[in-house]
């Protein structure tokens, strides 16, 4: 008797078990809704126009509303470099992570990670904090002297992850860059 | 000169065992909070607070391995060979352990971060498994006397000498199975399917063999099985759930992995025949699946939905892909889960072998 006990109470145990683990919490987590981090970026730029040789200034606010995000990305791109580290200071940085310089060529994350891996187009600079609560600001302030006389474009987008919804991208909308992502475009006229 | 009484003496060597498999203990809590640690934050420095733990822990069994050692060679002629397979595994292992630690280091200032999968942090695993696996054979052998009906102080050693193997050996397994492994440098992340499938395979099989290990060496008592995966759910728990805000909802479900260990802790109990101990194998295979959670998550999204698992989206996506992936992984979970019952007698005689 006491055995027949026992074994009902074991296959009782596992029923309870095998049905909470894969039934009640799964569809209790399903039902939750998603966090959804909304960066938004504020951008400005020391000169319309320079001569050749001179240098101008970006300077780059982001904040993180909303809800908390695991990682914020600020990426700077310029399509008329082939490389920056002579050509791009960082005169200010208070993201928590060290920046990433990425190289043309170098492997690239697409349409906010849905994309697959794509190839870096041109050279760019990754700015970037971890686990960002709601509200929390980071900047950062960029010296850039082109090579050559011209338009002088720079990209820049402010990525949260979690991506969970079309608002965890700043901008928007605009035009999408090589990586299938909307990028703010700015322009120096650089003279010669 | 002789300066402790030979029953000190053997209780010394008895003890500074026990240490040493406390400091590897430490070593193992803090490489799973380095591990949750990069994950979240990505630490950019080699000094970091589970970088400390792990290497007091590190501290501690070398100390401990000292005392052993000097003890060892004051032990009577036939308790020394008796003891001298796991005392000379537990010189080696902390050879390579204190080694790995500057090997660790210039990989760090060389290479910047190392992935989980690396020649330094092999090293160290390599290190812990002999110090660890000599230090628990060492305690079993001490306690085997121990077979009386009531519980003794050497049943609960049971517990500390094989929890640390437990967690050494789910660290290497995690190193041929987590995609955490690509650096600046180098690329070791092992190839996605490979990796579920080694995952599916080994982890099952060795939580099967710990815990029913335990319980033959406690004499199949009540309790010693339960306490030790009850343990292991604490420290999952600690280093790899409780650190990231978004996984405290989870904890509920976490500890419902208690019912499996204590269903298998009485049938285990109840009979020792084979289809008793096979089926609580299988059942402890089968829940290999919750017992590894969350980082387990990391290995079946590279197959499933190959999405970027960061912190807070962890448990959405383990509940989404669980319904796809349990039913085709509970099969070979439960057979290996069996398979690990058979290695447990293997590893059981080879423990109370004389030498």
């Amino acid at each position: 008797m006491k055995k027949q006990i026992i074994s009902a109470g074991i296959v009782a145990a596992l029923v309870v078990y095998f049905s909470m683990t894969l039934v009640v919490f799964p569809q209790e987590f399903a039902s939750k809704t998603p966090i959804e981090p909304q960066p938004i970026h504020s951008i400005s730029l020391t000169d319309e126009q320079i001569k050749l040789g001179q240098s101008f200034h970006i300077a780059i606010q982001i904040e993180n509303q909303n809800d908390v995000s695991d990682i914020l990305i600020t990426s700077v791109a310029f399509p008329k470099l082939e490389q920056i580290k002579d050509n791009v200071e960082i005169i200010s940085y208070d993201y928590t992570q060290s920046p990433r310089y990425i190289k043309a060529e170098d492997k690239l994350m697409s349409e906010y990670t849905l994309g697959g891996l794509v190839l870096a187009q041109y050279p760019s600079i990754e700015a970037y904090s971890r686990n960002v609560p709601p509200d929390t600001s980071y900047q950062m302030e960029l010296k850039v002297t082109p090579n050559d006389p011209g338009s002088f474009e720079v990209y820049i987008k402010t990525i949260a992850i979690p991506h969970t919804t079309d608002l965890s991208h700043y901008p928007y909308d605009g035009m999408l860059d090589s990586q299938g992502e909307y990028v703010s475009v700015y322009t120096v006229q650089v003279n010669p | 000169m002789r300066i402790f009484s030979e029953g000190t003496n053997q209780k010394l060597f008895f003890f500074s065992n026990l240490v040493i498999s406390f400091g590897i203990l430490l070593v193992t809590v803090g490489g799973g909070w380095d591990i949750t640690n990069h994950l979240l934050n990505k630490p950019e420095a080699f000094f970091s607070l589970p970088h400390a733990l792990l290497y007091i822990g590190v501290a501690i069994a070398l100390f401990a391995t000292i005392l052993m050692f000097t003890r060892w060679h004051r032990l009577p002629e036939d308790q020394k060979s008796s003891y001298k397979f796991p005392v000379m595994l537990g010189i080696i292992g902390i050879f390579v352990l204190v080694l790995s630690g500057p090997l660790d280091f210039m990989w760090h200032s060389s290479f910047g971060l190392d992935g989980l999968l690396s020649p330094p942090h092999q090293a160290l695993l390599s290190g812990l498994f002999l110090c660890t696996v000599g230090s628990m054979i060492s305690i079993l052998r001490y306690g085997r006397s121990h077979k009386g009906k009531n519980y003794s102080l050497h049943h609960f050693m049971v517990v500390l000498a094989i929890l640390p193997v437990w967690l050494v050996c789910t660290g290497f397994l995690y190193s041929y199975s987590l995609p955490f492994s690509q650096t600046e440098y180098f690329d070791f992340n092992p190839e996605i399917y490979f990796a579920a499938i080694f995952a599916t395979i080994s982890l099952p099989f060795l939580s099967s063999t710990i815990l029913v290990l335990g319980s033959k060496l406690a004499n199949y008592k009540f309790g010693i099985l339960s306490i030790t995966g009850i343990l292991l759910l604490i420290i999952n728990a600690a280093n790899s759930i409780v650190p990231n805000p978004a996984l405290i909802d989870t904890i509920p479900f976490y500890a419902l992995t208690v019912i499996p260990l204590v269903v298998a802790d009485t049938i285990l109990a109840q009979s020792q025949r084979k289809a008793a101990i096979y089926a609580a194998g299988c059942i402890l295979g089968s829940t290999f699946f919750f017992l590894y959670f969350p980082l387990i998550t990391h290995i079946y999204n590279e197959v499933i939905f190959d999405r970027v698992v960061s912190g807070s989206v962890t448990s959405n996506v383990y509940f989404e892909f669980m319904p796809v992936v349990f039913p085709i992984i509970v099969g070979p979970a439960i057979f290996m889960g069996l398979i690990g019952t058979i290695f447990a007698d293997k590893v059981l005689g080879k423990v109370h072998r004389k030498n």
